[in-house]
């Protein structure tokens, strides 16, 4: 009434709110956006409203395995079945496990019976395994191999082992824009295989709170490059930096989580064993990522690198996309300390 | 440092700087790491390699081994060459003891006994090096 009084008709006072409203967001957008390109920003978006939209859930397997002297191989195999991990026949896979570092009698890295288990797996589908990490911190990984068990157990299944930090290099396009950075050095043995097997530990993490199969990633960064512990690409950002070597991985892939013993609290180094007694297995890193949090007590959608990759549409953490086979998580599901950091 | 003093700038600011910077960063117990001696509040373990390191740019600059930074990196140095048993813990702790006052005949001695039948440690070029110039100092 008082827009008519003034002259302005109603539908034209509601037009230019309209327009003031849409101009306002747009403003407030591209203000938000300004760090990392509206056009960036915009792509990702999308991206990720398409992938929640089309894309089929994804399929995560969880085993029951109360501890590491029981059958691991037979959880193992009925868990990758359940997943639907591609064919392995004549494949070259590489098998990475988390080898962060060695600290006395914290459980912080991927149990070597739970690699074991893979390697036999694998073999016996007709691969060619490799077991390959680049550690954060120790620039001498035989040291760590010898110190966590892993020397012996290669031994005796007569696998090689690639030093990630040390391996020739590579270079492949990081295609998803969420750094700077236009390409990334990588180790040949990654590049090069058919298949690459992200194996963590069901564990906390100071900085993004879980260490799942996507923070494992770093791993393959070769430290002869980037030196240790690898800030150079810290520096870009965790999730940012995450997410792209996720959307980037030249390789198919797929996860295996040791969360048999996981670790609470002062991940990733000095936690606390949690008996958790599960393993996990999918395609979908950040699916199953999703499904480890879940299965610490942790909801994803509050872990920063998980809810903004998924947003991003590369991969899926919303259990609504997530579909569950195998045993039951609510059986599984334990209450993991916090990191105390956070 | 290393590569300021090899080219006859010991005393440029940058090798000061790297010395300040070095000891700040000292483990507590000696030695030190990759970086901070601490990670949100937790102690980070020395490790050879890095302790080596900043003793072989120590020596280049002429810091004296009475220094308390060095002499208890040089203690953790000795101690921990003392229990390694790989190739490339033996290498980089024989070439970073060298000059310190230190006895590493034992683990060249050891190291020796690591080498492969096509005359490399660890199938590796860098280890192989490393233990190259642990034996080079040894001979000069």
């Amino acid at each position: 009434v008082k827009a008519e009084r003034r002259g302005i008709s109603r539908r034209a006072f509601l037009r230019l709110a309209l327009l003031t409203g849409i101009g306002a967001g747009a403003g407030i957008i591209y203000k938000q956006t300004e760090l990392v390109g509206f056009d960036n920003w915009f792509r990702w978006m999308t991206r990720g409203a398409a992938a929640r939209l089309l894309d089929a859930p994804s399929q995560v397997a969880l085993a029951a395995c109360p501890d590491y002297d029981s059958d691991v191989s037979g959880a193992l195999r009925g868990a990758w079945q359940a997943a639907n991990v591609p064919d392995l026949n004549g494949a070259r896979v590489v098998i990475k496990p988390n080898l962060v570092d060695y600290v006395g009698e914290y459980p912080s890295f991927t149990d070597p019976r739970v690699v074991q288990a893979v390697i036999r797996l694998v073999r016996k589908a007709g691969a060619r395994p490799v077991v390959a990490d680049g550690p954060t911190f120790r620039r001498d990984s035989e040291a760590i191999l010898n110190a966590t068990g892993y020397a012996a157990m290669l031994k005796q299944e007569e696998t090689p082992f690639v030093d990630l930090n040390y391996d020739d290099l590579v270079t492949i396009p990081l295609q998803g824009g969420f750094t700077k950075l236009k390409s990334l050095f990588v180790s040949r043995t990654i590049r090069e295989a058919d298949l690459f097997i992200s194996m963590p530990k069901l564990k906390t993490h100071h900085w993004s709170l879980i260490s799942g199969s996507v923070k494992n990633l770093f791993g393959i960064v070769p430290g002869i490059k980037y030196g240790w512990p690898k800030n150079t690409l810290h520096i870009q950002g965790v999730p940012a930096f995450l997410a792209e070597l996720a959307y980037s991985l030249p390789t198919r892939r797929c996860a295996v989580v040791d969360g048999i013993v996981g670790m609470e609290g002062d991940g990733p180094l000095y936690g606390a064993p949690v008996p958790s007694g599960v393993l996990v297995v999918g395609t979908d890193l950040l699916a199953v990522d999703a499904t480890g949090a879940r299965l610490m007590g942790f909801d994803p959608t509050q872990i920063d690198y998980l809810a903004f990759a998924a947003w991003a549409g590369v991969g899926a953490i919303e259990s609504s996309r997530i579909e569950l086979v195998g045993a039951s998580i609510a059986n599984l599901r334990r209450t993991y300390a916090r990191p105390p950091q956070m | 440092m290393l590569a300021l003093c090899a080219a006859g700038q010991r005393d440029a600011e940058r090798v000061r700087a790297g010395v300040v910077y070095l000891f700040d960063r000292a483990n507590a117990r000696g030695g030190w790491t990759i970086g901070t001696p601490e990670m949100l509040g937790k102690p980070v373990s020395a490790t050879i390699q890095d302790t080596a390191v900043a003793l072989l740019a120590l020596r280049q600059v002429g810091i004296d081994v009475d220094e308390p930074h060095v002499a208890s990196a040089v203690k953790y140095l000795a101690d921990a060459v003392a229990q390694a048993q790989t190739p490339a813990e033996l290498a980089w702790g024989a070439y970073g003891l060298r000059g310190w006052g230190t006895n590493v005949d034992a683990a060249l001695s050891h190291l020796d006994n690591l080498q492969a039948g096509d005359g490399s440690w660890a199938a590796s070029p860098f280890v192989t090096a490393a233990a190259l110039l642990a034996h080079k100092e040894i001979q000069s």
